[in-house]
């Protein structure tokens, strides 16, 4: 039996857990889960935007990882399989919710197929640079479809290549990239209408205060 | 560069770096200018958001219950070596620890006979279990030399008797063989070292025995 390797703390490491646990051993489950539950949650509950669904969704993740563990043979890596699981889950329960969805195949969205960005009438364009908090990022990544969400959130909170998001997601590098860059697109005008809003409330709130003075 | 070029290759390469061309056409347009400024923005406030989320501890509770549950989660099975394996084996099979004990009882035998004659009391010798634990080392140097010396020493002893000696002798001495082996394999394995001890005891009893037999002149 290959030694099993420990780390200075005398944990296991994840090729020795994963070989573990494909024996049904209970601490080789509980280590896979310490070193993978917190992105494999932090993908969840940015998905759902609730820790009640994201813990559920992220528990569903993992019975299905520890099912089909036996599986596993090691050719691609451990945490991109997990994260395809994960992923799944979530697309899964997200269609049952009947939200809109879009088809990671989608190749356009009306607005970025005209000559500049999309202008609301009435105001100005406002730049982000230094407005952009992270309350109102967090609730414009919650109002994204899920297909734009998911490669969002795996690439630039978590930090996946587009090569590990095209594994993931099951698609190809090139619509990775171009489902990250609709995602912040439309980002851009969900924070831009935030600003506006937040203009708006200013300009009436200061309007108030001018009448009650007058 | 037109403004949809621009975006074609903002769309193919989101984090590209930017091309001479791109930055030329960025110094004369303020619309695309404030895209790209946009799209900077999100980027940066994104790296702020954590990557990691720690779940309330119910969720891995939750967990272990179902894969419990479904049989998924089995006792920890320590995979023995295979000379381990034999060498439970072995002192699982009826007919080796039937000889052990029959070796042991046979030492308790002769003490018992010869306490009853008139002469030097064997009895503290033979029961070596209750004496001082020798070291490891010298019980080893003992069974290396004692095997030889105790066969010849039982040369005038009855055949019969010899052949049985014999027989528990080579028994014994794989017993070692496979411990020891075991031990330098696994030099951090207790289990295979007290193995080993107790097979070294055994043999030194044997040896007592033996020598004790042979002494007495096959009486």
């Amino acid at each position: 039996m290959p030694r099993t390797r420990r780390s200075e703390t005398g944990e296991l490491s994840e090729a020795d857990a994963i070989r573990l646990a494909q024996l049904g051993d209970p601490a080789a489950f509980e280590r896979i889960y310490q070193l993978h539950s917190r992105r494999v949650y932090a993908l969840c509950l940015r998905m759902v935007g609730n820790t009640a669904e994201a813990e559920d969704l992220a528990q569903e993740a993992f019975l299905q990882l520890f099912r089909k563990i036996g599986t596993f043979r090691g050719e691609s890596a451990f945490s991109t399989w997990l994260h395809r699981l994960a992923v799944n889950v979530v697309l899964m329960k997200l269609r049952k919710k009947s939200l809109p969805e879009t088809s990671l195949e989608e190749q356009t969205e009306p607005d970025e197929e005209a000559g500049g960005p999309r202008k609301d009438i009435g105001g100005p364009d406002l730049l982000l640079t230094g407005s952009v908090d992270r309350v109102n990022l967090q609730r414009a990544i919650e109002q994204l479809p899920p297909g734009y969400k998911s490669v969002f959130v795996l690439h630039d909170i978590q930090g996946y290549e587009h090569n590990e998001i095209a594994q993931i997601m099951t698609c190809s590098i090139g619509n990775s990239k171009s489902q990250l860059h609709k995602a912040r697109m439309r980002l851009r005008e969900l924070l831009q209408e935030t600003l506006r809003n937040q203009a708006r409330q200013q300009r009436q709130a200061a309007k108030g205060e001018s009448a009650r003075t007058d | 560069m037109s403004c949809h070029e621009l975006k074609n290759i903002l769309s193919q390469e989101p984090d590209g770096a930017m091309t001479m061309e791109v930055r030329k056409h960025l110094e004369g347009c303020a619309d695309c200018r404030a895209l790209a400024s946009d799209l900077a923005a999100i980027r940066l406030a994104s790296l702020d958001l954590p990557a990691e989320e720690e779940p309330h501890g119910r969720v891995w509770a939750r967990i272990r219950l179902q894969l419990e549950a479904e049989g998924l989660i089995r006792e920890p099975q320590f995979e023995p070596s295979p000379q381990r394996v034999a060498l439970r084996s072995l002192f699982q099979r009826p007919a080796f620890a039937g000889t052990v004990l029959g070796l042991l009882l046979l030492a308790a035998g002769f003490a018992g006979v010869r306490s009853l004659r008139t002469g030097p009391d064997i009895t503290a010798q033979a029961q070596l279990p209750t004496q001082p634990q020798p070291s490891e080392e010298a019980v080893q140097e003992a069974s290396l030399n004692a095997s030889e010396t105790s066969i010849e020493s039982l040369q005038q002893v009855d055949p019969q008797v010899q052949a049985v000696f014999k027989r528990d002798f080579a028994l014994v001495d794989n017993v070692i063989s496979m411990c020891e082996k075991s031990v330098r394999e696994q030099p951090d394995n207790d289990l295979a070292r007290e193995y080993l001890n107790d097979a070294y005891q055994q043999k030194a009893q044997l040896l007592a025995v033996a020598m004790d037999r042979g002494t007495l002149g096959g009486r």
